[in-house]
């Protein structure tokens, strides 16, 4: 809400800068976002009267002006424009002068002619040719006030002697998206009353509005209150330099007298007006009714627009004319030709303006003043206002009478509120006459009544309902400063959630590994998941999606974290960083049907991606078998991964699997979906389901004795087929050595003579303990024999000799 | 006999002054000690000695014998001594050369933001809660005093499923949940993702997290709520630094209060990154709307309560400078790795 000093100024008196009035508002919670001072950005301008016109010597184009700017003797400035006159009053920029946009003004010269400085046209000056209507396009503005002294300071003669403040308008102060709102604002931080803007009005003339127009509420549920007068002998015109000065600051566009005073009373009182061409209103007649299912209107904006029941319309004796509160219709819209106008001044519901206009993809103004909340109490005087308006600007002739619509007045509430709760709300003990003085000072007429305040709310208020409310207002005046600061008691012990300390524990251990902390968005697109291969039926591609997302590539939810991860590699790698490991801990979502009827499930997921030099797969491998034991996940078999993960190497992707349960999978990313990623390197990437890796997890229950008796070793070369998994090859050693076996490990695998081509020798160390003995030979022969049986037959493998 | 004797003691005298290393060391002993060595030549020769004699010049030989040896193994420690000492010379290392390279991750700036918080508010009594981010309207909104169609509902513009199903778009619907499951009193906070539509800049990023703070109890007072957030903002930011409130609006609480804290980087003096003011925004809080308690079935004459609500990115990019927020969610290597040099 941009809010000029000079218009407040008109209700209330403010005598300080600009900047420490923004500060005192601030703290009282009129949040302001910016000052613009507009007098600090003009700077050494002045009135000047042109004395001569003459033609420069060297240009075809440029004039050399002798202007008079009260210096005494005329200073000479030339000028590349030429609409100027002898006897012109215009802006003149003196020698070391500033103009908006931080343009700095000097003497100089132009082809050999000194030029003391410059004239200015209203652009340079930041004054529209809206708002000053002999300002033309190219060339020197022309003031035509009365009374100018030539060296006069420009700025009180544009308005600029100004600044204008851009207030945050809290959700709950609709009243003060208006400056009569912000005044009484305004009075409690400058110490003062508010002046009410004059509302008298004469209105003369035969007959009454009744006798010009019929008007009727059909739906008074949706519009619990409707005003209108009228005024005839309509004289169309621009309205005067204060107002249209005015309206430019405050961000609307000047337009003409009649438009501009709804648009001047919709700032000034907060009540959005619509004008009607009377004579345009068909059988002069207004219905204020519910739209009908496919009804169709054409509104001011040229457009044809297809309504529900839920909407509300202003008709007339023909149809549907405008949207209410939202926008008029075409056929009565205001012309250079109008002569009978009919204001209307209502209250249309907030809910339903917000429903209509959010269907329609409409917003206006008034409608955004209507969604926030219109106070019907004000409906009437605003309609006078600008009724006082129109007489005070000579626009035309008001007709006696005026139609109020109000079947359901409700009293102004009001609130008690005990002492003791509004201390604990506060948090600090204000004494009772402060307390009334400051509700008193905002306009909520308050008495004491024992222990308890009896407020009632200021009619311009709509959010003193209930005692919290008036806590809010003794607090924000007597200042957030007096808060003190206490502690709480009964200081219980805070517990953080298993997912967080899940989560810390599982990002150390991949920080520890080498990897770096990832976050990305939980959007994907379409786009991703081809990227990953997915056949169409693939569970994954079962994705919740945004009815308005920020564009197609952020319109699902993911379902896995992997596309995310992979784009990480492919940006990391495109900016040339040297290969690395990242993880990340988030979510899935899951929904169980689509489109959605409940919520999906949300499953904790980490993901794991590397690139570079010291990746491979038996890396990434590595890394998840130590997240797995450090969880206490043991027993876990690797398979390939096949249709599990389309988006892996067919012959370099695994699942690994807790008994039934699947952990995960990893693996090389597959070649056609790194070059979807638009990356080159080689990636390698795992996805491992935390909640299916607690639901496997195991905890240190106590420690076992140290070992008391030697471990023995035996290696063994097995000859195998070279399609024989190794891990199996392990698992059936491990299996058969039994309960001495203490761990079967991998040392070598070797391939190329004297192994015959399609055969390779695996070399695996055995290891047997018992725990009560040292073993004896014959033990150790029985355990290798049964070893070197049980791979022999499993997998057709021979002892390497 | 006694000459003789007194020459090999000479001998193996000189000849251990010579030797240089054990094998010599070892030649010595073979030739006076070892089966045909000089001294065990002697006492092979000792049967053609008198009975007299003999007792007497086993005696010298076993002597001189204990004296060689003792010599020879005081040779051969010496050696060995020598030979360690040169070996430890010669395995002198450079220093200075880098040491094996260990690959240490860190991570993300947002989750040691998020842990410190979290670590700060279980300090204070505070237990962790957390809920769905993709949430019914009932939870995020309506129980929030946000009824459909309500204009604060345009401030957290919001990412929609359907109807009722949404993104949050602050984890107040876990604080509604709770107080719906869960009698006072309540001490939480809820930390976690939440969305809202606004496209990616420097300041602004339509996923992003919060941790969310709820105090319901008898006789909460807005002075807890400062003192908790004082206590807060000090062990986030350093002792010293303060907290200011500022009159907001918020539709979950009233009396509302946006919360300054003292700059850090300027202590308050007034710094480019405080604008000027000495004050940086991190938090909004307040009471909680007794309206609020009504619709969760708590009684707003007995309890009061308050909530606050941090935004865990502001807090970060304000930590540590981090002028935009495209580097957040970028992941560039050379962004995140910064956050392992140096306790966060």
């Amino acid at each position: 809400m941009l809010a000029p000093l000079s218009w407040l100024k008109q209700y209330v008196s403010i005598d300080m800068a600009p900047e420490e009035f923004a500060r005192r508002m601030i703290m009282n919670g009129n949040a302001v976002e910016e000052v613009e001072n507009l007098a600090a950005e003009v700077e050494n301008v002045v009135v000047g009267k042109v004395l001569s016109v003459a033609p420069h010597a060297n240009s075809d184009h440029l004039h050399i002006c002798q202007v008079d700017v009260g210096q005494g003797e005329p200073i000479q400035i030339v000028t590349g424009a030429d609409n100027m006159a002898a006897g012109d009053f215009v802006p003149v920029a003196l020698h070391d002068s500033h103009l908006p946009g931080g343009v700095h003004i000097k003497r100089g010269k132009l082809r050999g002619e000194v030029s003391n400085g410059m004239m200015c046209s209203g652009e340079e000056l930041g004054v529209p040719a809206d708002v000053y209507p002999s300002n033309v396009e190219h060339g020197l503005l022309i003031l035509r006030e009365k009374d100018l002294v030539p060296g006069q300071d420009i700025r009180p003669v544009l308005g600029l002697d100004d600044a204008v403040l851009n207030f945050e308008i809290l959700a709950n102060r609709p009243d003060c998206l208006s400056m009569l709102g912000l005044a009484h604002e305004a009075a409690v931080v400058a110490g003062g009353a508010v002046q009410e803007p004059a509302c008298d009005v004469a209105p003369a003339g035969e007959g009454t509005v009744e006798d010009l127009v019929d008007v009727s509420v059909e739906a008074p549920d949706l519009c619990r209150r409707y005003c209108a007068a009228a005024i005839r002998n309509i004289h169309i015109a621009p309205s005067p330099l204060w107002m249209r000065q005015a309206l430019h600051k405050a961000g609307v566009r000047p337009i003409n007298n009649v438009v501009d005073i709804t648009n001047y009373v919709m700032l000034e009182m907060g009540q959005p007006m619509h004008a009607f061409d009377l004579d345009q209103v068909r059988g002069r007649k207004i219905l204020v009714r519910r739209a009908k299912d496919g009804e169709t209107i054409q509104t001011l904006d040229g457009k044809d627009r297809e309504l529900t029941q839920n909407m509300l319309v202003i008709a007339d004796a023909e149809g549907a004319t405008g949207l209410a509160g939202i926008m008029g219709g075409q056929e009565s819209e205001i012309t250079e030709n109008t002569k009978l106008v009919l204001f209307e001044s209502a209250c249309f519901d907030s809910a339903c303006t917000r429903q209509a206009g959010r269907s329609l993809g409409m917003h206006t103004e008034a409608q955004g003043r209507f969604e926030r909340g219109v106070n019907e109490r004000l409906c009437r005087k605003a309609l006078e206002r600008a009724l006082h308006l129109m007489q005070e600007l000579g626009a035309g002739e008001v007709v006696p009478g005026v139609i109020d619509i109000y079947p359901e007045e409700k009293p102004l509430p009001v609130v008690r509120a005990k002492a003791d709760y509004l201390y604990t709300l506060m948090g600090v003990e204000v004494p009772m006459e402060t307390m009334q003085e400051i509700l008193t000072g905002l306009g909520i007429a308050t008495r004491v009544e024992g222990d308890e305040l009896v407020c009632t709310s200021p009619v311009w208020r709509q959010d003193i309902v209930r005692g919290a409310d008036i806590a809010e207002e003794v607090l924000r005046i007597y200042g957030y400063d007096h808060i003190p600061s206490t502690k709480m008691r009964k200081a219980e012990s805070g517990r953080n959630s298993e997912h967080q300390t899940r989560d810390a524990i599982v990002r150390r251990l991949l920080c520890g590994m080498g990897a770096y902390e990832a976050a990305t968005f939980s959007f994907i697109g379409p786009k991703w998941l081809d990227a990953l291969r997915l056949p169409e039926d693939s569970p994954l591609r079962l994705a919740a999606r945004l009815q308005n997302p920020l564009g197609e590539e952020n319109s699902l939810m993911r379902t896995t974290l992997v596309p995310s991860m992979l784009n990480v590699l492919a940006t990391n790698f495109n900016r040339g960083n040297a290969g690395a490991a990242f993880f990340e801990i988030s979510k899935r979502f899951l929904p169980k049907a689509l489109p959605l009827t409940e919520l999906p499930e949300e499953r904790p997921s980490l993901c794991i991606g590397l690139y570079g030099e010291d990746a491979d797969f038996y890396a990434l491998k590595g890394m998840v078998e130590a997240l797995f034991a450090a969880f206490g996940v043991e027993d876990v078999a690797f398979q390939r991964a096949g249709d599990a993960a389309p988006w892996l190497h067919p012959g370099r992707g695994a699942a690994a699997f807790c008994g039934k349960i699947c952990l995960g999978t990893l693996g090389e990313a597959h070649p056609d979906t790194m070059e979807a990623f638009d990356c080159k390197a080689r990636a390698y990437v795992a996805e491992i389901d935390l909640a299916a890796l607690e639901s496997c997890q195991t905890y240190v229950s106590g420690v076992r004795d140290m070992p008391k008796f030697p471990a023995v070793q035996r290696d063994f070369a097995f000859v195998l087929k070279e399609e024989t998994p190794v891990g199996d090859v392990m698992r059936c050693a491990k299996k058969a050595a039994g309960a001495l076996c203490e761990g079967v490990q991998l040392f070598d695998i070797y391939r190329g003579q004297p192994i015959a081509e399609g055969e390779k020798s695996v070399a695996l160390k055995v290891v047997l303990r018992a725990a009560d003995h040292t073993l004896e030979e014959e033990e150790i022969v029985r355990v290798c024999d049964a070893v070197v049986a049980a791979v022999s037959a499993n997998f057709g493998a021979r002892l390497r000799s | 006999m006694q000459e003789k004797l007194d020459e090999i003691r000479r001998s193996v005298q000189e000849q251990l002054l010579a030797a240089g290393d054990s094998a010599q060391v070892e030649q010595i002993r073979v030739s006076v000690l070892g089966r045909k060595g000089e001294l065990t030549a002697l006492l092979k020769g000792m049967g053609k000695l008198s009975p007299e004699e003999r007792p007497i010049v086993g005696q010298q030989v076993n002597a001189l014998r204990q004296e060689i040896e003792a010599a020879l193994a005081a040779k051969e420690a010496e050696l060995q001594e020598k030979e360690k000492q040169a070996r430890l010379e010669k395995e002198a290392l450079d220093v200075s050369i880098p040491g094996k390279p260990v690959k240490v991750g860190n991570v993300h700036p947002l989750s040691s933001t998020l842990e410190k918080i979290i670590t700060i508010f279980t300090g204070l009594g505070f237990s962790v809660v957390e809920g769905p981010e993709v949430e019914l309207d009932h939870y995020n909104f309506e129980l929030l005093n946000l009824p459909k169609n309500h204009p604060a509902r345009d401030a957290q513009d919001t990412f929609y499923f359907n109807e009722n199903i949404l993104l949050r778009t602050h984890t107040s619907p876990v604080q509604a949940r709770t107080m719906l499951s869960q009698k006072p009193p309540i001490r939480i906070i809820c930390p976690g993702r939440v969305y809202r539509v606004d496209e990616l800049d420097a300041t602004h990023s339509p996923v992003f997290s919060q941790c969310e703070g709820l105090v319901i109890d008898e006789g909460v007072t807005m002075g807890d709520l400062k003192g908790t957030l004082d206590a807060f903002a000090q062990a986030m930011y350093g002792e010293g630094i303060q907290t200011r409130f500022r009159p907001s609006f918020f539709p979950f609480t009233e009396p509302s209060a946006e919360v300054d804290v003292t700059c850090a980087a300027c202590k308050g003096a007034g710094c480019r990154i405080c604008k000027g003011t000495g004050w940086i925004e991190i938090l909004g809080a307040g009471m909680v709307n007794p309206h609020v308690l009504e619709m969760c079935g708590i009684d707003p004459e007995r309890y009061t309560g308050f909530a606050f609500g941090i935004g865990i990115e502001r807090v970060t990019n304000l930590k540590y400078n981090v002028p935009d927020m495209h580097l957040l969610f970028e992941n560039d290597l050379r962004f995140l790795s910064q956050f392992g040099k140096g306790r966060v």
